[in-house]
């Protein structure tokens, strides 16, 4: 018997087999499903080699079919933040070493803080003189609506100012 | 001076209206401080200059005497022409926020400055001449008429105001309320008077 089943192999034409087999209806008897419940999924990952397998990615033609922004819109940045536990990342950041690294002379110069200075003594000195002004400006009201008065002078007929300077207002 | 009418706690805008006495009072002693500093400086100056060349001790003119007087009126001439001319306000003017036009509103011409500088003193020494600021309709001096010229208040780039509690004081009187022009209520509320 043993000697006779190779010589029976050799003389089936497995081409000829396989031609007359419907591979679909073999296919579609097989269960799919429970093959895979067979198989050991983590077992086989071992067998991967996932490095090999990545070497053989060409990572940056995949990247370049990204749609980024699209990607990025997708992404609740707020949601994402709230998750950020900063003050864990801020003690992971060396400070004193980031601010060694910092220009900090050549910050002051580029923020010209003199100029900061100025503007606000100016703003102050703009401010003071105009509370000034105003002080002297109501005095003047006064004593111009007292003369107004004393002369009998209806207000309305009086002239603001030059007609290029003052629109005339509309009595109400 | 009756600007603008509205309600509210505003200031009451003043750009352009005529000035007032007190305003142009202050703006004379200011610039005759001014220019009267400026003498003794160019006064001081010109003796070490004058001492340095001639290698003598030079204390200047005897003050009080007619050398003296005509080069103080000579400076002072120059310094209020010369303002006036060129900025329409001087030194003391632009502190207290005044500037001298025509009439009608357009910058004063080197002639009506002329004028206006050498009818001045007239109107200083007669002090009658200075009257009309108080109850004239458009309160000229002398100078003013002979000029052609108002003062008026402008505090450049930014508006003349009045105070604010005099402004809805004045705004609350029946017999003469005084009209607010459009202007923002709560920004002139902001700053203190």
């Amino acid at each position: 018997m043993g000697a006779v089943v190779p010589e029976v192999v050799d003389a089936v034409d497995v081409d000829d087999v396989v031609a007359r087999v419907d591979v679909g209806s073999v296919v579609g008897r097989v269960d799919v499903d429970g093959l895979v419940r067979r198989v050991e999924i983590n077992d086989l990952l071992d067998r991967v080699d996932i490095d090999g397998l990545l070497d053989r990615v060409d990572l940056e033609a995949v990247l370049a079919r990204v749609d980024l922004d699209a990607l990025l819109a997708r992404v609740d940045v707020d949601a994402l933040l709230a998750r950020v536990d900063l003050d864990a990342l801020l003690d992971r950041v060396d400070l004193d070493a980031l601010t060694d690294r910092l220009d900090l002379e050549g910050l002051v110069t580029r923020v010209r803080i003199g100029g900061i200075v100025a503007r606000g003594t100016g703003e102050v000195a703009t401010g003071t003189l105009d509370l000034f002004r105003r002080q002297i400006v109501g005095i003047d009201a006064v004593i111009i609506r007292v003369v107004n008065r004393l002369l009998g002078r209806d207000p309305d007929t009086v002239p603001e100012g030059p007609a290029g300077l003052v629109t005339p207002v509309e009595p109400t | 001076m009756s600007p603008g009418r509205r309600a509210g706690s505003q200031r009451g805008r003043i750009t352009g209206h005529y000035a007032g006495p007190l305003s142009r009072l202050l703006a004379f002693i200011v610039d005759v401080v001014v220019a009267v500093g400026l003498f003794g400086i160019l006064s001081a100056m010109a003796a070490y200059v004058v001492s340095v060349f001639s290698h003598s001790t030079f204390d200047g003119l005897p003050r009080g005497g007619l050398g003296w007087i005509l080069l103080l009126g000579g400076l002072l001439f120059l310094y209020f022409w010369g303002a006036l001319t060129l900025a329409g306000r001087t030194a003391g003017k632009a502190l207290i926020g005044l500037r001298v036009v025509s009439r009608d509103g357009q910058p004063l011409t080197p002639r009506q400055a002329f004028v206006r500088t050498l009818v001045l003193p007239v109107s200083i020494v007669t002090i009658v001449g200075l009257i009309g600021v108080v109850v004239g309709r458009e309160r000229r001096a002398l100078h003013d008429v002979a000029a052609g010229s108002v003062v008026v208040f402008d505090w450049g780039d930014r508006p003349a105001e009045l105070p604010a509690p005099l402004t809805r004081w004045l705004a609350d009187r029946p017999e003469a309320p005084l009209r607010l022009p459009d202007t923002p209520a709560g920004a002139a509320d902001a700053r203190p008077d």
